[in-house]
């Protein structure tokens, strides 16, 4: 009898991982990038089944403090060659500048607004962040489900910054890879509000790439289709590739 | 021939090419002025290779009413470099230095292109110059050059927007050598230390974008430049979801004794709203314009700049977050002292994927005596435009 007991109380702790910890190891999969160049399409679909196509490239540099990414929107035409500059501010407001080459303007721009559509997707501005395990508090432990024969665990996590579009996400993290694959975002109110599907994980040079993330908004019956079409990691990228002089 | 096809598919492959193509047709309906059809157009090319870069930027226009408003220009041309710490450009180049979003005093590397349209801030002529820029992480120090004066072609009579009573010869008549170069210091802070804020510092000396006119004969008039020391302190601060934008410039005029000294000062606000019907922003902008003469009783209102002085600028930008990327902008510039305002009104959609239809209105309302605006008299100008991009 002690010594099933004793058994038990070394599965319960084996189990029971704190939901911060399986974060942070799903975080380290995708990690050591050190800097990249992707080519991605978005694909955006309303609930009449319409689509309008978005093409972005995507420059992105890891940091200790933040990660720092340029984003170059080439398609539609219009807005070809405008350019938005990032740093990510862990537990802040990040910091953004917007080229507009019509002008050949660079405008600093307020970046609080976190739950604003990104290039009218369902993707937010923090939807498509740095998805840094830093920028949210995990208030339970990870706990094991299975769905659909997998087994994954199941982290809910807040985020920290109070202008964020959602009051809680949980995240299903696979347990043979621990990588993330699917989630669900709830908005202010409490309330479903979108789900989201990562898939086509590609191992580049030891890192892990999502490659397609699928968003579908509950509400709306929106869905858009993040896909990458080109990625390069260990792309030789420093901070001078994510300055302002970028901005021409 | 053959030659000729060699040649082109072997700079073909020295180069990475890039272009983007904009052509539009635009229907004008002014209220003092004969209608207008304008075919209008841009191409920006860019050619790469392993050594620099070259940047390349074609307009056109052509009005079925306006002769003048007839031109295919070679806009921008330049070669550029990057080092680690360094960068280098030369040829024929647009800049943009400016914080509010109504109008710019700091903006005068370049001359305004008042044929395309006088009211649109990214209507101008490239200046032939170089530059040099050092960075330091995010702070920068640029020096630059203009190497020449270039005559401007202004509206004459019969085309919108002429602010001349009498005859203008585009020869531009000058205080010194035509190729007497300008020569600019700029740098640039960025700070988060206590706010987070950009500072930039521009120190210019030679001619200044701001000319007067002479008379050249006792029907004529000629644009006169002037050389000038120019001051101009350009910053942003960004408070919570808040950026305050202040612009300053002192202009020591050297050698012309019509013109006084002037200072110009402008500060503004802007705020925005997120969401606030459905998916749609509201951004506010408020901001003031004052220009200062060191000498009251030289010459003034030769210069569309001299419009903002005591005006207040109001305007709201509704941006519809849609698929098709619609956006409202409305703004009035109100003269707090002289009766006179300008009101512009845009909205904007993309119908499909490449074309985008744009319809403007603006309106010119001046009882004032002897001012720019009151040149133009009271007006309102109607367009509606359909751009295809690819």
């Amino acid at each position: 009898m002690r010594k099933s007991i004793l058994l038990l109380c070394l599965s319960v702790g084996l189990l029971a991982q704190s939901g911060q910890e399986v974060a942070k190891r799903a975080y380290e999969q995708i990690s050591g990038y050190q800097s990249s160049i992707s080519t991605t399409t978005m694909l955006l679909k309303n609930a009449e089944g319409d689509e309008n196509l978005r093409k972005l490239e995507m420059k992105k540099l890891e940091g200790e403090d933040g990660d720092r990414s340029v984003l170059v929107f080439l398609y539609p035409n219009d807005l070809k060659d405008t350019k938005l500059l990032s740093y990510e501010v862990i537990g802040g407001d990040d910091k953004q500048w917007l080229y507009l080459p019509a002008l050949k303007r660079v405008k600093r721009i307020s970046s609080r607004n976190k739950s604003g559509s990104f290039m009218a997707s369902e993707f937010s501005y923090e939807d498509i962040s740095s998805q840094n395990y830093k920028n949210y508090i995990y208030p339970e432990d990870a706990t094991v489900v299975t769905k659909d024969g997998v087994q994954y665990f199941k982290v809910m996590r807040l985020p920290k910054d109070r202008h964020s579009g959602y009051s809680k996400q949980i995240i299903y993290i696979d347990t043979k890879k621990t990588l993330a694959r699917f989630g669900e975002y709830f908005d202010k109110q409490g309330r479903l509000l979108k789900k989201i599907f990562f898939s086509d994980y590609v191992l580049l040079d030891g890192v892990y790439r999502v490659h397609k993330i699928v968003i579908k908004n509950v509400q709306n019956q929106k869905e858009s289709i993040l896909t990458w079409e080109s990625d390069a990691i260990k792309a030789g990228l420093g901070k001078k590739d994510f300055s302002k002089r970028v901005l021409r | 021939m053959r030659a000729l096809l060699l040649l082109f598919f072997t700079l073909a492959n020295l180069f990475a090419f890039e272009q983007k193509t904009d052509i539009g047709v635009s229907g004008l309906a002014y209220s003092d002025y004969n209608n207008e059809i304008l075919t209008h157009g841009s191409s920006k090319i860019t050619l790469n290779n392993d050594y620099f870069q070259t940047d390349a930027n074609i307009e056109f226009i052509y009005s079925n009413a306006y002769k003048e408003r007839r031109y295919l220009l070679l806009n921008e041309l330049y070669i550029s470099k990057e080092f680690d710490d360094y960068s280098v450009s030369l040829g024929k180049k647009i800049k943009y230095w400016g914080e509010l979003e109504g109008f710019n005093i700091s903006d005068v590397y370049n001359q305004k292109n008042y044929l395309k349209d006088p009211f649109d801030k990214s209507a101008k002529y490239g200046s032939w110059g170089g530059d040099i820029s050092r960075y330091f992480d995010e702070n920068s120090l640029e020096i630059g050059l203009r190497f020449y004066e270039e005559n401007l072609n202004f509206p004459t009579n019969n085309t919108p927007y002429t602010p001349f009573l009498m005859h203008y010869d585009k020869e531009l008549r000058l205080s010194a050598k035509r190729y007497t170069p300008t020569l600019y210091v700029k740098a640039n802070f960025l700070s988060d230390s206590y706010v987070d804020s950009e500072i930039s510092i521009i120190l210019l000396h030679g001619y200044d974008t701001k000319r007067s006119y002479i008379p050249i004969s006792a029907t004529t008039l000629s644009q006169y430049a002037y050389r000038v020391n120019k001051a101009l302190f350009l910053s942003h601060i960004i408070y919570n979801d808040t950026i305050f934008k202040t612009e300053l410039a002192y202009t020591d005029v050297i050698d012309d004794v019509q013109m006084s000294d002037y200072t110009q000062v402008s500060a503004g606000v802007e705020q925005s709203f997120y969401e606030v019907v459905g998916t749609a922003d509201i951004t506010l902008f408020g901001e003031y314009y004052r220009y200062l003469y060191s000498d009251n009783d030289k010459l003034k209102n030769v210069d569309i700049s001299e419009v903002y002085d005591n005006d207040l600028f109001v305007a709201l930008r509704l941006s519809f977050n849609d698929v098709r990327s619609s956006e409202f902008k409305v703004g009035i510039l109100q003269d707090i002292q002289k009766d006179e305002n300008v009101i512009k009104a845009t909205l904007k959609t993309r119908v499909y994927d490449s074309f985008v239809l744009k319809g403007e209105y603006l309106q010119i309302r001046s009882f004032a005596h002897n001012t720019i605006l009151s040149r133009f008299s009271n007006s309102s100008r109607f367009t509606l435009a359909l751009h295809y991009t690819f």
